[in-house]
């Protein structure tokens, strides 16, 4: 995508600087949609392209991952030099590609893309089985687990209170509860 | 570390297994997509967004005039029906898809949300109506304008612009598979969108509707009683629509019209239609009871129900006239007529 090019979001078709009017009805000249358009100076910054210059001489620090090349700056992380290639912008830092990626793994980098809501599944497992009786024998137990076992696990990113949790554990205690008080009561008739 | 703070800045757009939705932190937007069981991000940082881009959707009054229209109709087949549950089901059926409709008229139009930067276009799923998109717009611009610094538009491009953009006559128009389309001069600015209010002549049109429903209800109560509460809600809810949406400009006379309406709408429901009817539309709620006849306090039958008819086919047909002579005809109607390509 070339930069200086703001599209038509319905076909795509390149819309002249003069229509990007500020929060003004445009048409499309391609296919007449009516658009409205908000731009920001991002639009007219050319497009990265980081070149790593080559080493000098014997005196100036070369990357560490590329040795021809001349370090432009130190890993924030690890210390290590790194050339105009290898010097990656996260959070405000300065880190090589090595660090940046055991930052991910380790989720010390906020750049998650995807995690897991316990509390649903804990959730689900307490309310769907009882609408099928017999498999609350087993979800309700499961519920019980993954409130105990995540209780304490991340969550989702953006706010999100725990009243899933809560309810699940709730549910899940009271069909525990039922299932022993029928079986006690199944096995006190039998006898 | 910590995790950032977010702001929301939209409600969840809810889906069968889930809900889209965007929330803010200090340098970067995030689109949160969720599935129940799991939760998808999405970040663009503020640095780097180019444009938002919203689309207006297509106009859907047709749509919503037929959907009204199938409420009113659906609350009539309450007529062929001859148990309580029939007709209870038909009322509660018919209110709950007028309900449908109007949520969907006050939501206000449909539109798209594209998040431009230099490597992606991403469809912001939560943003749907006009509405929502110029708040989403008005909270997140001073932000990506902090982070990025104000922008004039013309100026930094119009020295290297203009000249390959420049007409010096019409463009010519375009042919595509055998249709030719006439070709938009980028210079000339294009004509706004039409800023006629549609629920003027939606309001009129089931006004000119209802005089016959309600007519039919007072005069067939055992059968056709249900139909009432559909209908005043309907005019009740249009005719206020009219008068807020219309509030900037009232000396218009589809305004004084709408005025004038609410006022005799809050008489007759409050002294004889209304009134008149609500004895044997609550009869119709018990169920083993028979149904009770419409009990006319001050006006005579006859005059009661003229009056009902009357004045709602009045005001609609006046109400249809001053639209036509303000605007001419609706823009669907009139879009098909002259075959208008769009």
């Amino acid at each position: 995508m070339p930069a200086e090019a703001i599209y038509c979001s319905a076909c795509s078709w390149p819309l002249p600087p003069e229509s990007w009017r500020q929060n003004e009805a445009v048409h499309c000249p391609g296919c007449s949609a009516v658009l409205r358009l908000t731009v920001f100076p991002a639009v007219a910054r050319p497009t990265a392209q980081q070149t790593p210059e080559a080493i000098g001489g014997a005196a100036e620090a070369s990357c560490y991952y590329h040795p021809e090349n001349r370090a432009v700056a130190p890993c924030d992380e690890c210390g290590r030099f790194l050339c105009a290639l290898c010097e990656l912008q996260v959070d405000g830092r300065r880190l090589c590609p090595g660090c940046l990626e055991s930052g991910v793994k380790g989720k010390r980098l906020h750049l998650e893309t995807e995690r897991k809501l316990y509390d649903g599944i804990a959730l689900s497992l307490s309310t769907l089985p009882v609408l099928l009786v017999w498999p609350a024998f087993i979800g309700a137990p499961m519920a019980l687990y993954y409130c105990v076992r995540y209780w304490r696990a991340p969550g989702s990113i953006v706010p999100r209170t725990k009243l899933r949790f809560y309810l699940a554990a709730v549910f899940s205690l009271a069909e525990i509860t039922f299932i022993v008080f029928a079986f006690w009561a199944a096995l006190k008739v039998r006898r | 570390m910590s995790e950032p703070t977010y702001q929301r800045l939209t409600r969840r757009s809810r889906g069968l297994w889930g809900f889209t939705q965007l929330w803010l932190a200090a340098d970067h937007l995030l689109l949160v997509k969720n599935t129940k069981y799991n939760e998808q991000y999405q970040r663009f940082s503020l640095a780097d967004i180019q444009a938002i881009i919203v689309r207006d959707g297509p106009d859907r009054t047709a749509f919503q005039v037929a959907g009204l229209l199938l409420a009113l109709l659906w609350t009539s087949l309450l007529l062929t029906a001859t148990s309580t549950f029939g007709k209870a089901f038909f009322v509660e059926t018919g209110i709950a898809l007028l309900v449908w409709v109007v949520v969907d008229f006050l939501r206000g139009p449909r539109c798209s949300c594209v998040l431009q930067t230099a490597v992606s276009r991403t469809v912001l799923t939560p943003i749907s109506r006009t509405r929502q998109a110029a708040k989403f717009v008005a909270a997140v611009q001073p932000v990506i304008q902090a982070a990025q610094g104000s922008f004039q538009v013309p100026d930094p491009f119009q020295e290297r612009v203009e000249p390959a953009l420049t007409f010096d006559s019409a463009p010519a128009p375009i042919s595509l598979f055998g249709t030719t389309f006439a070709a938009t001069d980028p210079a000339t600015p294009p004509a706004l969108p039409d800023q006629r209010h549609n629920v003027d002549w939606l309001l009129f049109a089931v006004l000119v509707l209802t005089g016959p429903l309600v007519w039919a209800a007072l005069h067939y109560p055992r059968q056709a009683i249900g139909i009432l509460p559909t209908t005043f809600l309907a005019e009740f809810v249009l005719a206020g629509l009219l008068l807020v949406q219309g509030r900037a400009n009232p000396i218009r006379p589809a305004f004084i019209l709408a005025a004038i309406a609410a006022i005799i709408m809050i008489v007759d429901l409050t002294t004889v239609s209304g009134v008149a009817g609500w004895t044997a539309f609550s009869s119709l709620l018990k169920p083993g009871e028979p149904p009770a006849d419409v009990h006319y306090s001050w006006l005579s039958r006859t005059t009661a129900l003229w009056f009902a008819v009357g004045w709602r086919f009045a005001i609609g047909v006046l109400g249809l006239g001053a639209y036509v002579a303000e605007f001419g005809l609706p823009a669907s109607i009139s879009r098909k007529r002259t075959g208008e390509n769009s």
